[in-house]
């Protein structure tokens, strides 16, 4: 019964990682027996409708999923735990790799050993990395926590209106990875604070003066802000939509849509960038690069719409059309 | 019409709570034998105590947690089964709590009568 494949997975989607197979496995076996003795106590084969009652008569996967861990509380709890501290783990390395090959730089332009690279220079750039690390940090769980706080609470009128006919398939490409989702969420937030906040930090290349490697020299000029107004609804919406995703724990028709538009109205900002007055340190290099980025969005678009407009996929009945009871 | 909806809702979770703990007195007793869930809601069936599977599973993986059960997996009729037995531990705590049970039921009988 593939149905029953397809319900074990959604269960073990919401479990945390460490004990999802094993009950996959006992709910694997729970199930089948249970249909099989319904069967004989009803004199009628284990067919679809059977199955899709005693599916029915288990719950909303996200049901069963709290069943065998209760949500309690958490700022960040055993479901996400793991992803967290692996994202962590990654900030974690690289933060330091980029501090390495920024000190390694600042040395070779700095003429000579480490004498005109001062200690109290060397104490500020350590000082930056440790906040930028705090930082990403702080941004990392704010994010886990939103994730967290809005699962803690599904949507009731959804979990009320579950119908194994919801059920996705096992090969489903809608399906998300979540870890990758928040990654990204994460990400978003992080771009927006640098750009906003500490746009200094984005640095193009070391000033030399004289002997002495001076740190500093931005990316960006002052003119950019012009873009930003735009850049932030982008970001903003972007977020939102990867949260959307998240809680819908799969791509529907509609987000797909609004990915495709997203596309668009990031190609249209890095076209007004192109078109617009120098706003970039070293301004043609960094705008001949956003026109090969400009162009790899503009196909990623085409590409999404044609597939969005071939591929036949599933939908998912939305609960308001699922029926309430098919007792 | 509403205040009958909330006495309901009050009445059955008044209720669920009363079971739980009844619940993990019952299975506790029926697992000094090793079982698998399904047999163990067969069990307690045939006792007349029904619990749906999806109370019977996770409340077995808690008691598991708290030490109270084992369990172990042993393939028949080529499904892997979980197969749970009380600890012993799990067997001290069933006697002592169905010694409380009976003391509280005779309790309730003088106090309801």
């Amino acid at each position: 019964m593939e149905i029953i494949d397809r319900y074990i997975y959604e269960v073990g989607n919401r479990l945390p990682r460490k004990s999802r197979r094993d009950v996959q496995v006992e709910l694997h076996t729970l199930l089948h027996e249970t249909l099989e003795e319904r069967a004989r106590q009803a004199g009628r084969p284990a067919d679809a409708e059977l199955t899709g009652q005693i599916l029915r008569e288990f719950g909303a996967p996200q049901e069963v999923a709290d069943r065998y861990a209760p949500r309690a509380r958490y700022v960040i709890g055993p479901r996400w735990y793991p992803t967290y501290i692996l994202i962590a783990k990654i900030i974690a390395i690289v933060l330091p790799s980029v501090l390495a090959a920024f000190l390694i730089v600042a040395l070779v332009f700095s003429k000579g050993p480490l004498a005109p690279l001062s200690v109290g220079k060397v104490a500020r750039m350590f000082w930056t990395f440790i906040s930028s690390g705090l930082l990403n940090l702080a941004i990392l769980t704010l994010v886990f926590a939103i994730v967290e706080r809005t699962q803690l609470q599904p949507d009731k009128e959804e979990v009320e209106a579950w119908d194994p006919d919801m059920l996705p398939p096992l090969d489903d490409p809608d399906r998300i990875s979540p870890g990758l989702m928040v990654f990204g969420m994460y990400a978003i937030l992080a771009i927006a604070v640098l750009l906003n906040l500490y746009p200094q930090w984005l640095v193009a290349g070391i000033r030399l003066q004289g002997d002495q490697a001076v740190w500093g020299l931005s990316l960006l000029l002052p003119a950019f802000a012009i873009h930003m107004p735009f850049i932030n609804a982008f970001l903003a919406l972007d977020f939102f939509l990867k949260f959307t995703v998240l809680r819908h724990e799969r791509w529907r028709s509609e987000t797909r849509w609004a990915e495709f538009g997203l596309g668009l109205f990031g190609a249209a900002i890095i076209y007004l960038i192109i078109i617009g007055p120098e706003v970039f340190r070293f301004d043609w290099i960094v705008k001949t690069l956003l026109k090969g980025v400009l162009l790899i969005v503009l196909i990623d678009s085409g590409a999404r719409l044609y597939r969005m407009l071939k591929r036949r996929r599933f939908e998912a009945i939305a609960p308001s059309e699922a029926p309430a009871s098919r007792e | 019409m509403v205040q009958a909806s909330q006495r309901d809702t009050v009445l059955s979770n008044l209720g669920l709570e009363f079971r739980r703990g009844a619940l993990v007195l019952a299975v506790l007793s029926q697992l000094g034998d090793e079982q698998y869930g399904y047999s163990l809601k067969k069990a307690l069936a045939d006792h007349g105590l029904e619990i749906d599977e999806g109370t019977l599973y996770p409340l077995l993986r808690r008691l598991e947690t708290q030490g109270l059960l084992r369990s172990r997996w042993r393939v028949e009729e080529g499904r892997p089964r979980r197969y749970y037995r009380a600890s012993p531990m799990g067997e001290q705590v069933q006697r002592e709590l169905a010694s409380d049970w009976q003391s509280l039921a005779r309790v309730m009988k003088r106090v309801l009568e």
